[in-house]
């Protein structure tokens, strides 16, 4: 049996093939803030990052400004 | 109640979503009123759709025979919008802000009971209604998908934990409506029967408060299809392995845990009964997650993939099947044994209190651990004399009493609805819940899920029994696949009186109409089922369609799984 098993998994990491969404939602809130002449917060752009996560490397997307973090599932 | 008391009262701190992201001095004047146009289509869909589900305006929906042509032009005109919409997110196209308007300022004052005879006021509301729900096609699954719209690509994001914008994830994937208001999830199912707002969009499903039953979503881990499958392929299997666990359900476990007692003149505090797991113990110890795993579960998994050519994916065990310390105990001893999920049923104890649970547990295929989703029975299950003397029970002396409430506490009602693979989801359901309405049905019946896993402590699942009846009744609306499990003990304990009895163990029920019972044949300790996941077509009210982004579930095979050496605690 694994020492080390976790049951508090909440989200699961961006697949290879959906890194590409990043830069994708990136590009639409910048030309969609250009268009109406507003400003948006730099922290408002999301990077794809990795993170720690029961001893594994996982990739995560995250606001720029914001450490990737496990969001919990909802408590029984 | 007017149709601007629904609009303010669901949106009570304005309809900018995308507030945070905008600094201060670009925040002026961008739907800071709950008068102002929703800019997150969930918001949008959650408004209009609580004024076409109170007013019944949803029965305007289907276009005019007579005029096709220009129900086309309205088709073409909502997709144009949206595709408009997803390019600019920012803020919505004219013509949903000037339909919210006319929503506003011209139906506002109307009476909630008018609409569905205001020909106008009912086409402003469903035309933005399916704005709403074309904006968030794929929304809650892999953001991937052809067709995603930007929406839809941000809460993927939101989920993996880019948190930009504030949702209100996992219960609600709303941001500015509150989910003790109104709740909105992702949609697997259109209901193809009947004419309600559950047949008015594909994408997104309208529910009950979180106050009435805290419903949730979760896409714990997008997979690859198959072993070896990197592309989406159409139709794949889906495999799983029953273990209708315990095998034998000794009499002792069934105990009076209170007496039934008189209040008053033919008024009575009523009998209820306990769950002694008996089966857990061996003559040596008690049942261990290991031994399980070793003697039972994993030779089980082997055999099963021996025996059909390919391994489980997943693995169902019935009602109260195991505590839930034993259930984590074994997940741990499977993490390495490419299974993708686990359902069973649990009695847990939780400080005084008694809970009959069911535990899904999907399993990492990257780090050491499984996302676990824990609900707890909504319904006792109210034991009556027939069904002890099927069963052969003989728990209480006072034999006046003929009816026994299962003794577990029922508050903490959850409905986690988990996406599985892709465009495929599950919720499970507990014996007696599958056949009560409250609070659950409603809930199922707007996500559709794919399939509705219901774990019962019941006797032989016949087409003709109760379990039939009630999942007859989610395969027509909303057209969901349910497979019930029993545990072959009670299955045996039932067949007793029987001179030809029948040992089926589980049902399966499609939507497409087929029915079959799932037989365990003596000797044999688990069944493996084969179904196949294919593309459906569905259509709205209003004409539509989803372009096969749907999936139903259909039954291929039933193998049975024999070993060669049961252990002696079996």
């Amino acid at each position: 049996m694994k020492k080390k098993f976790s049951f508090t998994l909440g989200n699961g990491s961006l697949l290879p093939q959906e890194e590409s969404l990043v830069s994708i939602v990136n590009e639409k809130l910048k030309a969609s803030a250009n268009r109406h002449n507003k400003r948006l917060k730099p922290a408002s752009m999301i990077a794809v990052k990795t993170v720690n996560v029961e001893g594994k490397t996982v990739r995560r997307a995250a606001p720029v400004d914001k450490d990737p973090v496990e969001i919990p599932l909802a408590p029984a | 109640m007017k149709v601007i008391d629904i609009i303010s009262r669901l949106l009570p701190t304005g309809a900018d979503a995308f507030a945070s992201l905008k600094e201060e001095d670009s925040q002026s004047g961008d739907n800071a009123s709950s008068e102002d146009c929703p800019n997150w289509p969930p918001d949008l869909f959650a408004v209009a759709g609580r004024i076409i589900e109170q007013s019944g305006c949803y029965t305007m929906a289907s276009p005019q025979r007579g005029n096709l042509e220009a129900h086309q032009a309205y088709l073409d005109s909502v997709a144009n919008v949206v595709a408009r919409w997803s390019d600019d997110p920012l803020v919505p196209p004219d013509i949903v802000q000037d339909l919210w308007r006319e929503l506003v300022d011209v139906h506002g004052s109307k009476s909630i009971a008018e609409i569905e005879s205001d020909p106008k006021a009912a086409a402003c509301v469903l035309q933005l209604f399916a704005i709403a729900d074309e904006a968030c096609k794929s929304m809650g699954w892999g953001g991937e998908n052809k067709g995603t719209s930007f929406f839809s690509q941000l809460v993927r994001l939101n989920m993996t934990g880019a948190g930009s914008i504030s949702l209100h994830l996992p219960y609600s994937l709303c941001s500015k409506v509150p989910p003790a208001e109104v709740v909105v999830l992702p949609k697997s199912t259109t209901a193809s029967v009947g004419c309600t707002i559950r047949s008015l969009s594909h994408y997104l499903a309208l529910l009950p408060p979180t106050t009435i039953i805290q419903t949730s979503w979760t896409l714990p881990f997008v997979r690859d299809l198959e072993e070896d499958q990197n592309e989406f392929k159409d139709p794949y299997d889906v495999r799983l392995l029953l273990i209708p666990f315990p095998f034998c359900v000794p009499a002792q476990s069934f105990k009076l845990t209170a007496s039934r007692n008189k209040i008053a003149e033919k008024h009575y505090w009523p009998a209820y009964f306990g769950l002694e797991q008996r089966w857990l113990e061996t003559p040596q110890e008690p049942l261990t997650a290991d031994m399980l795993a070793r003697d039972l579960v994993l030779p089980l998994i082997e055999q099963a993939e021996r025996e059909a050519g390919k391994r489980p994916h997943g693995v169902v065990f019935p009602e109260c099947a195991m505590t839930q310390e034993l259930a984590e105990g074994l997940v741990t001893a499977l993490a390495d044994s490419e299974i993708e999920f686990i359902i069973t049923g649990v009695l847990h104890r939780d400080g005084d209190k008694l809970f009959n649970r069911a535990c899904t547990f999907v399993i990492s295929p990257i780090v050491d651990g499984a996302a676990s989703f824990v609900q707890n029975k909504h319904h006792r299950w109210r034991l009556d004399r027939s069904q002890t003397n099927r069963y052969a029970l003989d728990f209480d002396r006072d034999h006046d009493n003929d009816k026994w409430w299962e003794d577990i506490d029922v508050s903490r009602r959850t409905l986690p609805f988990f996406g599985l693979r892709k465009e495929m989801s599950f919720v499970t359901l507990i014996c007696e819940d599958l056949a009560r309405t409250d609070p659950a049905m409603s809930a199922i019946r707007a996500v559709g899920p794919n399939l509705v896993v219901a774990l019962l402590m019941d006797g032989p699942q016949l087409a003709v029994r109760w379990p039939g009846k009630y999942a007859t009744v989610l395969a027509e609306d909303p057209g969901s696949a349910v497979l019930t499990l029993t545990c072959a003990g009670m299955v045996d304990r039932a067949n007793w009186p029987e001179s030809r009895p029948t040992r089926s163990v589980g049902l399966w029920r499609e939507a497409g109409g087929k029915t079959q019972e799932i037989a365990l044949p003596e000797g044999a300790s688990g069944v493996m089922l084969t179904l196949q996941s294919k593309k459906k077509h569905q259509s709205t009210l209003d004409l539509r369609s989803d372009d096969e982004m749907a999936r139903e579930l259909i039954l291929r095979t039933i193998v049975p799984v024999f070993l060669d050496q049961l252990p002696k605690w079996v």
